[in-house]
């Protein structure tokens, strides 16, 4: 057990400093540098809150189009693993048009979920301007 | 460039030029030109004059590109598209021989820019080569209200459209282009298999591009004429001089193609940026150069084909993205700026998966 805080408010409150208290006295080359790396710090503070929640939903939605039953519950440690090599298999079927016809409605909802998730965490702003979100 | 480089081209230009020249200064200039591009001035020894700025490109394309034309096919192109009315910077000669330069180079006019150089540059009095306001990040989307990045001005984006018009009426029996290499018919299947091998190569699967890619396959445009393309349209390195275009200067990646393929480029780059930039600006840009083209063009634009080359360009941009965040995990590079292009490829998806659709309810409708 950690003590608190947990690492992505750590990071947000760092964050919070950079902006608020050294941007300010910066140059403005130096200013873009700093607002990259606070954009940085964004995006793993929002992974390390949601992410693995998001894998959890990912595994079932791939379980769901093979018909399959969901894993069952993983160590952390082994979701990026099962994850991978269920993506691995999703690339070569439809590499071979497997599932071109049978499940094309189902696999682009997968997909587009897959798309929203990794917005979630990179880039909350173009989801709400894609009218998602 | 080192003291026998420069005697060598003493010696080749006062043979071409039929006059003795002395080479005053040359420097490397720097911009995204994939080989190496001079600024050379020479005088001619007798009397000193006239002065003479020159541009000379030698060397092959960047280690690890594609399909980069030698230096002797982009002069051709130049040749052709100069001919063809675009704007180019003057051809002048070519050194197809190693030996004067350690390796074949060819030598244009040099087109100044002055009026809107910066501050500096103006003061230095130096000659600026400047890039189109619509440069984007290597391989990803500009974030144009944070860092300082903008839309094309649809002035630019018309000049753009109509000198691209003009390049496509250059057709394979052009008299000095004839000799460069037929595209194959299916050469956008052999792009996605190099794409395919790219993404297998990082070993994390992208389900999402590989569903774009395959709907490609599927709703490939047939029966287009082959036309002299530029191969960069959308990421062109320009003069550019108080909102006019005064020149295109690398034509490195040209090749025998599908004309939409430049319009689908430009499009691409013209991608709706992050929230901050309405999409009606990068529309404007569209409708402006679109307009322009088929002004000046002989040929029809299909909407639909043009689409499968933006989505062809973004896929692009997409796998290239993704090394760049492979490079900085391997401690290849360490760059956050790269990190975040390659975290922000979902950006890129969510487009192409749209655009998809619209692709292949277009073929479903046909």
């Amino acid at each position: 057990m950690l003590s608190p805080p947990p690492g992505h408010e750590l990071l947000a409150g760092a964050r919070f400093l950079l902006l608020g208290d050294v941007l300010p006295d910066l140059s403005p080359g130096q200013e873009r540098k700093i607002r990259m790396i606070a954009d940085a710090m964004e995006v793993a503070e929002r992974e390390m809150r949601d992410s693995a929640e998001s894998a959890t939903r990912e595994l079932r939605l791939l379980s769901e189009l093979y018909d399959e039953a969901p894993p069952p519950l993983l160590a952390p440690s082994e979701v990026e693993g099962c994850l991978r090599s269920m993506n691995a298999r999703l690339v070569r079927d439809i590499r071979t048009g497997a599932l071109d016809r049978r499940k094309a409605g189902r696999l682009r909802r997968v997909l587009l979920e897959q798309v929203l998730s990794r917005l979630r965490i990179a880039s909350p702003a173009y989801l709400r301007a894609s009218g998602y979100g | 460039m080192k003291r026998r480089a420069v005697q060598g081209l003493e010696g080749w230009l006062s043979g071409e030029l039929g006059e003795p020249v002395r080479v005053e200064s040359a420097q490397r200039l720097g911009g995204a030109a994939a080989r190496e591009t001079w600024k050379a001035v020479v005088t001619n020894v007798n009397d000193g004059k006239p002065r003479r700025l020159l541009r000379l490109v030698r060397g092959e394309v960047s280690p690890g590109s594609e399909s980069g034309l030698s230096p002797v096919e982009e002069f051709a192109v130049l040749r052709a598209a100069h001919e063809a009315g675009v704007l180019v910077p003057r051809p002048l000669l070519l050194c197809d021989d190693a030996r004067p330069m350690g390796m074949p180079f060819f030598v244009t006019e040099f087109v100044r820019a002055t009026g809107s150089a910066g501050p500096a540059d103006r003061d230095s009095g130096a000659e600026v080569e400047m890039f189109p306001p619509w440069r984007t990040f290597p391989g990803g989307y500009p974030d144009a209200p944070r860092f300082g990045r903008e839309l094309p001005g649809s002035d630019i984006a018309a000049q753009w459209g109509r000198e691209i018009a003009k390049l496509h009426r250059v057709t394979p029996q052009h008299t000095h282009v004839r000799g460069m290499n037929q595209i194959p018919a299916a050469e956008h299947c052999a792009r996605i298999d190099r794409f395919r091998r790219r993404l297998d190569g990082l070993g994390d699967p992208q389900p999402v591009l590989e569903w774009v890619m395959r709907q490609l396959e599927r709703n490939a445009p047939e029966g287009v004429e082959n036309v002299l393309c530029h191969g960069a349209a959308g990421d062109p390195g320009c003069v550019v001089d108080d909102g006019q275009l005064l020149a295109i200067l690398d034509w490195q990646w040209s090749r025998w193609g599908d004309p939409h393929e430049d319009i689908g480029e430009v499009f691409a780059a013209c991608r709706r940026r992050l929230c901050a930039q309405p999409d009606s600006a990068a529309d404007a840009a569209k409708r402006a150069f679109l307009e322009a083209y088929r002004a000046h063009s002989r040929l029809d634009v299909d909407e639909d084909f043009v689409r499968f080359w933006e989505v062809m360009a973004t896929l692009r941009r997409a796998v290239a993205a993704l090394e760049q965040g492979h490079r900085f995990v391997s401690g290849g590079e360490v760059s956050i700026e790269l990190a975040l292009q390659s975290r922000r490829v979902a950006e890129m998806e969510i487009d192409l998966l749209a655009e998809t659709d619209r692709l292949s309810m277009a073929r479903a409708n046909a």
